[in-house]
């Protein structure tokens, strides 16, 4: 009896301790979301939207956005201070909405607004609405019940801080676990990098000069306006009027379409349409010049550029940007 | 059904209890024989006749070697082992020989490519042979006794805690200790339960930690250099912990049940040269292979080239017995190399005395078993290739923060685990300590490996051999 008495107590008040510690630092426990890389965007970006105050360009839209736009080439062509607060498509024009609106009630004041939409945003469904009040509960954090809590505790910390518990797929093999991923989007201004191709090329160069890839075959159906996007968009209309439509620009996000001209139009036509319902100006619509022509060496996938790709679309939007006079003044 | 399963939990506590309620011997080996039945027919009962259709060609064998004429001895012995041996390359080698062959036949133009075979290997097999084997042969030479006792022998070849990845036991080891009544006192449950919580907790925190992040990154998709080489640390690590993990709990569990098993390992990554090594890693099957194999292809006895071949004959053979794949015999390959060149070179250099040629001793063995590492881990053709590519690149990326902080988080813990050990002498010297400090050290690792319970369980390794 004496040889299990011994393991079961010391196994007893390690459970206890573990209780005492979970109840009274809830926060060493992790998120059971934690290995979603969607989540993980989300959580980053709207803690920096609401810690930030500084940078007087925000950049809101898809993950387009997040992983095509360098802030900090924007910054150094504009002279201005820039910040992404880019998340996912699947929060939409309504999570847009509620973004600006924090954005337009925090303390440091923002001049300019790019909201950049990628077009295959336009194709909203019911089960992305699921990530609204996600969005908007971002710092509700669920974690296991307080019974596991122990077992959970020490696995938290062990995962944070001795080893990792690797995210899926090719954000393994680039950021490894989800805190190397959000350091990642604090250390560059609400940017990330798409692991998921142009890791072997090391410069811009060396992918300009080997060969063309071709681009993708996009069913342009899935670009389409659904209704649910265009009710989705009554929202984003209503903070843009709060914030001052002058502020904002539309801009398209990229994708590998090549001189389809019949395609362009299309997608032109949509954003179009969108800015119209936004209340924004036509002059207010930017195409950046390579919205369209960047081939697939760029992208990792339709919707995101790789590191080379978010570096040469970037320079191409500083450019545009500098000759609609969004400039340092 | 997997040790670290919760079916394997309930099913070791109903034969613990059993055991222990029935006294007699001969009742307690019926138990265990039943027991490993169970125990293996839970993963494929169909599989279950063909290991006990061996064992029982083992059981015949032993007193035909034993008995008779030289001749007749030796026919029985090559039978059994062509018998024995066949069985193994069908399940484990045909589609491994059909494909190359098919391979070179194609790469020549003289056939199209051939197509896998769906044949199962079962699981054990590997393990299951070798330890017959090594009785029929004890037996034919001299060297122990035929087993007359049918249950016995049948418990002994079949004794679950070490049927699936080992330890290889002698018979003179472990039959032995079936012929007798075995005796439990309160420090072998002491000992067997530090045992197995010990094993649970280095399979289930540590190896399957290491297991998470080298599976991330021996992928086709992998372009870093820096990746590769912590990956391949990092599985050396993970391959140690997962079956040294399996090892504690089979230890464990057999001393429990009042059997004591050899161990396998005797701290392997403070060897200082590689036949060091070779002595302080997978103990039993090393054994297995310096006295089944090295010794009867000649040993050391003949020229100084011949020892050389034979040392890479049984390296090389030793590689393929862990896998029917490339990998494993360019792993077994390259360990003779590395031994061959060590036998040659350490005779002129001599062993290492002081502190510095121990030092580089040390950092030169540790570098050969983690190239090693590298081939034994790289098993597919794309990830192999992906990952030789990727050593030209050596681009810092976030990933590698992560990858070094794991890497020297377990160097650590191996550090503080085997250090007093090797103090101490004795690779499992912990068991030698006071009740109060075994019972919360169990306590403590009990409550660790519940911790690390996670939702995805990844099996041991030795499993697939």
């Amino acid at each position: 009896m004496c040889s299990a008495a011994i393991p079961a107590l010391t196994l007893g008040l390690l459970w206890l301790g573990g209780l005492w510690l979970s109840s009274a630092r809830p926060d060493l426990l992790e998120d059971i979301h934690t290995p979603n890389v969607d989540y993980q965007i989300v959580k980053a970006q709207m803690r920096r939207l609401t810690e930030l105050t500084d940078g007087d360009i925000a950049i809101l839209g898809d993950s387009s956005a997040l992983m095509g736009i360098d802030p900090a080439i924007l910054e150094k062509s504009l002279g201005r201070g820039v910040e992404s607060y880019a998340t996912l498509g699947y929060v939409g024009p309504q999570g847009y909405a509620h973004m600006l609106d924090l954005l337009a009630a925090r303390p440091g004041s923002v001049r300019n607004v790019l909201l950049v939409f990628h077009p295959i945003q336009f194709h909203r469904e019911q089960f992305m609405e699921v990530w609204i009040p996600l969005l908007h509960n971002w710092n509700t954090r669920q974690v296991a019940s307080p019974t596991l809590a122990p077992l959970e505790l020490a696995r938290s910390l062990a995962n944070r801080h001795l080893v990792y518990s690797p995210l899926p797929g090719t954000y393994a093999a680039y950021y490894g676990s989800p805190e190397n991923f959000v350091r990642t989007i604090h250390e560059n201004k609400g940017s990330a990098i798409d692991p998921g191709t142009g890791l072997r090329q090391r410069r811009l160069e060396d992918v300009e000069n080997s060969p063309s890839q071709g681009y993708a075959n996009i069913d342009l159906g899935i670009l389409d306006i659904t209704d649910l996007y265009r009710q989705s968009l009554e929202h984003l209309r209503e903070s843009i009027a709060s914030l001052g439509p002058e502020k904002v620009y539309l801009v398209l996000g990229p994708l590998p379409l090549g001189n389809d001209a019949q395609a362009q139009q299309r997608i032109i036509g949509s954003l179009r349409e969108v800015a119209q319902r936004l209340g924004l100006p036509p002059a207010h619509v930017i195409l950046p010049s390579r919205s369209f022509t960047l081939d697939n060496r760029y992208f990792s996938s339709t919707t995101h550029l790789n590191r080379h790709g978010k570096q040469a679309y970037t320079k191409a939007l500083a450019q545009d940007l500098a000759f609609l006079g969004v400039r340092e003044r | 059904m997997i040790f670290t399963s919760f079916e394997f939990i309930v099913f070791f506590c109903l034969v613990f209890l059993g055991y222990h309620a029935v006294r007699r011997v001969h009742l307690q080996n019926i138990l265990i024989l039943l027991a490993s039945c169970v125990f293996y027919a839970w993963w494929s009962w169909k599989f279950l006749f063909l290991m006990l259709g061996l064992s029982l060609a083992g059981y015949i064998a032993g007193p035909l070697v034993h008995n008779g004429f030289a001749k007749r001895k030796r026919m029985v012995l090559f039978t059994f082992l062509a018998a024995v041996l066949i069985c193994l390359a069908f399940f484990k080698y045909f589609n491994f020989i059909y494909l190359s062959l098919g391979e070179i036949l194609a790469f020549f133009g003289v056939a199209a490519k051939a197509n896998e075979f769906n044949i199962i290997l079962p699981i054990a097999i590997s393990f299951h042979t070798f330890q017959l084997m090594a009785y029929v042969i004890d037996v034919y030479r001299d060297e122990y006794p035929p087993e007359r006792n049918f249950v016995d022998f049948m418990a002994f070849s079949f004794f679950f805690p070490q049927l699936i990845a080992g330890p290889i036991e002698r018979a003179s080891a472990l039959l032995t200790q079936f012929n007798k009544p075995r005796t439990v006192t309160l420090r072998h449950l002491e000992n067997g339960f530090l045992l197995v919580a010990y094993g649970f907790f280095v399979k289930l925190a540590l190896a399957d930690s290491a297991a998470a992040i080298c599976n991330s990154i021996f992928v086709d998709s992998q372009v870093s250099g820096a990746s590769v080489v912590f990956g391949t640390l990092l599985f050396g690590f993970q391959i140690y912990f997962d079956f040294m993990g399996y090892s504690l709990i089979a230890k464990g569990t057999a001393l429990l049940l009042g059997f004591e098993l050899i161990w396998n390992f005797n701290l392997p990554y403070w060897a200082i040269s590689p036949s060091d090594f070779w002595r302080r890693w997978h103990v039993s099957l090393s054994r297995w292979l310096r006295d089944y194999l090295y010794i009867s292809l000649g040993g050391n006895k003949g020229s100084r080239l011949a020892t050389l071949r034979n040392l890479f004959v049984t390296m090389v053979l030793g590689g393929l017995w862990h896998g029917a794949s490339w990998n494993f015999v360019l792993w077994g390959a390259w360990h003779g190399l590395v031994l061959a060149v060590h036998r040659v070179v350490v005779p002129a250099a001599g062993a290492p005395a002081t502190k510095a040629g121990k030092a580089a001793g040390w950092l030169f063995t540790m570098t050969c078993v983690f190239i090693g590492w590298f081939f034994f881990r790289a098993s597919t053709m794309p990830v192999w290739q992906a990952t030789t590519a990727s050593l030209g690149n050596w681009e810092w990326m976030p990933v590698h923060a992560a990858q070094l902080k794991a890497t020297l988080t377990l160097s650590a813990l191996l550090y503080l685990f085997e250090f007093p050990q090797r103090k101490g002498g004795d690779a499992l010297c912990f068991l030698n300590t006071g009740p109060l400090a075994k019972g919360m050290l169990t306590g403590l690792f009990a409550f660790l490996a519940l911790c690390f319970h996670a939702k995805i369980h990844y099996s041991f390794i030795y499993f697939a051999f």
